[in-house]
């Protein structure tokens, strides 16, 4: 049995192709204008890699928020229940998720069996977004895979006060102007985003008190910074993920891709 | 009357004036930049050559805005000390100035959408403002007029020209420039667009308008207030009319910032 996931982000898209249980392929490529321009190039993308046909999957589920558009899937699923699922799957310990994406920023709490406890999303404001992220490391002139080895690299990193994305870049530009290291402001940058990430998190009490583990999925999760400044809010180490922390929402669809298949042949 | 110099540092923008006996007699507004402190000076300087005057000539020296503290710290001005201000006071204090019925002011400016009532001698009664977001601030219209492509000071007229509106749904700067990116990919024309960027400012600042409450006669200062279709869209919204008066909406706060500083001459 073929089953697959897609999930179309605002900034990123991804396919992830499971065969019996096991993924054989996945993609991530950055959105085209339309959602089913991404979709169909990352799946058809992660079918190649696979040595597969579009004729070949069984079933498919889309998430994110292009999910509704997408012409080869049989069926959507929220992204909130899809990166809860993902993460679980490929770490069973996981009760809490953060996910952050381009733009927004959810904190999900999961069962012992990967169902959805309670969740919280700001995507009203691009604080504690990728987003926010970008638009700093383009202040500071350093690529944004960069930003998240600053918070190692500093001494002494300086506190980001504006709450606001668009007074955050000019606070940045001000502490330039003022000779300030960007290293040391790029690692105020992470801390500011972890911060951010943490309070939305302890709406639905998901602090350093869950049972379980704590993990971070979305395009994020690959800036050590906010990892490491996550931790310290949390008071314990974060739990990496064996897969690429990017693919779980397109995972986890694939993962209910296939309970909704074997439910239909019942 | 001696001469005094009256300066804003705004996020953005400075704007500096020159008062004898209570009159403007030289203005000058200038991109503040990433040295607020640098480009005081540079103000301070245009305002004399302006006015053809000498340092030795301005006995008072007022600041207010955002950036006042920083231009303390930054390169002798050769003037006299400047005293600092708060920009509530200098708004109340300019727009009795401007217009000696007004009560209340409603400031729109880059950072932050500020309202304060006021009585006849410029006493601040009540004030409330948005100061943790951009959203309805001027700089939310820099943003999106940058992603139309338009000068942001004809986004009023533009909108004007408007045959419908397309809503911004996002209050958040950051995702309102996305939004409008891609109301441009589905063929939304430019003018429209426009239509609905005036109107989203101009409902933002009237919730924070509406908590504060209005007394008459109203004055809109700031750089927004150049902008004929959020002022409409506002008097709309809050059932009243401005009244206008005969200066640049964007000095009233330099020139609140001048007069105290000639008060304690």
């Amino acid at each position: 049995m073929i089953v697959a996931g897609v999930d179309v982000g605002s900034l990123s898209a991804e396919a992830v192709i499971m065969k019996d249980g096991e993924i054989v392929a996945f993609e991530i490529i950055t959105v085209r204008p339309l959602p089913i321009q991404s979709s169909t190039e990352a799946m058809e993308n992660a079918l190649a890699k696979a040595g597969l046909k579009m004729e070949d999957v069984d079933y498919c589920v889309s998430t994110g928020y292009g999910r509704d558009e997408i012409p080869f899937s049989q069926k959507t699923i929220s992204e909130i229940s899809c990166h809860g699922r993902g993460a679980h799957w490929c770490q069973p310990s996981v009760r809490g998720i953060i996910d952050i994406g381009g733009q927004d920023c959810k904190a999900i709490i999961v069962n012992k069996d990967g169902g959805l406890v309670d969740f919280v999303m700001n995507d009203k404001c691009a604080a504690g977004t990728g987003r926010f992220l970008e638009i700093m490391s383009k202040v500071l002139d350093v690529d944004v895979s960069d930003l998240g080895q600053m918070t190692f690299q500093s001494n002494n990193p300086l506190k980001i006060s504006s709450r606001c994305s668009v007074f955050a870049e000019y606070e940045t530009m001000f502490l330039l102007a003022e000779g300030k290291d960007a290293i040391d402001i790029g690692a105020g940058v992470n801390e500011a985003m972890a911060e951010r990430a943490f309070s939305l998190a302890g709406r639905i009490e998901l602090n350093g008190n869950i049972d379980g583990d704590v993990t971070v999925t979305g395009g994020v999760a690959k800036n050590v910074g906010v990892i490491k400044n996550l931790g310290n809010f949390f008071g314990r180490e974060i739990t990496g993920l064996s897969l690429d922390p990017q693919i779980m929402g397109a995972l986890g669809a694939a993962l209910f891709a296939q309970m909704h298949y074997d439910k239909e042949k019942e | 009357m001696p001469f005094v110099i009256g300066m804003d540092v705004g996020l953005v923008a400075i704007k500096g004036v020159i008062l004898e006996d209570n009159h403007n007699i030289a203005q000058v507004i200038k991109e503040t930049g990433v040295k607020p402190a640098l480009a005081a000076k540079a103000c301070y300087d245009e305002l004399l050559t302006k006015a053809n005057l000498s340092h030795g000539e301005i006995k008072g020296f007022g600041v207010t805005g955002w950036g006042a503290k920083r231009v303390s710290l930054g390169p002798d001005l050769s003037g006299p000390d400047l005293k600092i201000k708060s920009e509530v006071v200098c708004l109340a204090k300019g727009a009795i100035w401007a217009l000696p019925t007004s009560r209340t002011v409603v400031d729109i400016g880059a950072q932050i959408v500020k309202v304060a009532r006021f009585s006849e001698n410029a006493k601040v009664k009540r004030f409330d403002q948005s100061d943790k977001c951009a959203a309805g601030a001027g700089r939310f219209l820099d943003i999106m007029s940058t992603a139309l492509e338009l000068d942001v000071a004809r986004l009023g007229k533009i909108g004007a020209s408007a045959s419908k509106m397309v809503e911004i749904s996002s209050q958040c700067s950051v995702f309102g420039e996305s939004e409008i990116v891609s109301y441009l990919n589905t063929g939304e024309k430019i003018e429209d667009i426009a239509n609905g960027i005036n109107y989203s400012i101009a409902k933002r600042v009237s919730t924070i308008v509406m908590r504060l409450g209005l007394e008459e006669d109203i004055i809109v200062t700031g750089g927004v207030a150049q902008n004929p279709e959020v002022i409409r869209y506002l008097e709309n919204m809050l059932g009243t009319e401005f009244k206008r008066y005969n200066a640049n909406p964007q000095v009233i706060g330099a020139i609140g910032a001048a007069l105290f500083a000639q008060e304690i001459l």
